[in-house]
């Protein structure tokens, strides 16, 4: 194997590391880290590990088109099922990128938003410190 | 907008209020570098919705560079703990 395909094939083995880690480190306390547990599961069963990543990747690079509607709006639309003029907003958004968030309610949502957030700046901030460490 | 909230049919969740909502996103402002510094009463919930949406992709790109950094010190580094991790990689 060429030198740089194994360093970008470590680079995903190190990614997944980081997210599978930080998400068990919170167990199963919130919505988000058990979403994120059992596609990270699901994804390693089907032997497709770096698919998610990919398919993860596609999703952040597509542009938003839809402009931001009011969130309350968006909250008194999801609660018509059925409804075929759904105002769009960022909190269609927001459930794309928060694990789970398709299923959660707006305030479970929100606060799922802030701990999910807070673990990603750690996580980041983890990183950085080994990275640092290396000679 | 009050004629809209006349509109709108029984909320599937009547639980939530709208100052609950309010109170979240507010919450949601102070995470972020940019607004948290802001009155919340200025930067409207959309704004901050979005701005959490960036702020997210930004930190997936951030956990990505930091994955790639990692995986270049590891593959130049020759001290014994870098051999072991290498190892568990290749596995």
């Amino acid at each position: 194997m060429r030198a740089q395909d194994k360093i970008g094939r470590h680079s995903q083995r190190i990614k997944l590391a980081a997210y599978s880690s930080m998400a068990r480190a919170v167990g199963q306390r919130r919505a988000w880290s058990r979403a994120l547990m059992l596609k990270l599961k699901l994804s390693d069963k089907r032997k497709n590990r770096y698919r998610w990543l990919a398919a993860r990747k596609m999703k952040q690079q597509k542009t938003l088109r839809r402009g931001c509607g009011r969130i309350l709006a968006t909250k008194r639309n999801r609660s018509e099922k059925g409804s075929p003029s759904r105002s769009c907003s960022g909190v269609d958004e927001l459930r794309r990128l928060v694990p789970g968030g398709e299923a959660m309610d707006l305030g479970v949502l929100l606060e799922e938003t802030a701990h999910f957030v807070r673990c990603l700046e750690t996580q980041v901030r983890v990183m950085s410190i080994i990275a640092d460490c290396f000679p | 907008m009050s004629s809209r909230r006349s509109r709108s049919r029984q909320p599937a969740n009547p639980g939530i209020s709208d100052d609950q909502i309010i109170e979240l996103v507010s919450k949601l402002q102070q995470l972020l570098p940019e607004l948290r510094h802001r009155r919340s009463d200025k930067v409207s919930a959309s704004k901050v919705l979005q701005e959490m949406c960036n702020y997210i992709r930004t930190l997936h790109r951030e956990v990505d560079g930091l994955s790639d950094r990692l995986s270049e010190l590891l593959a130049t580094s020759d001290t014994a703990q870098a051999a072991i991790i290498r190892n568990l990689l290749m596995q």
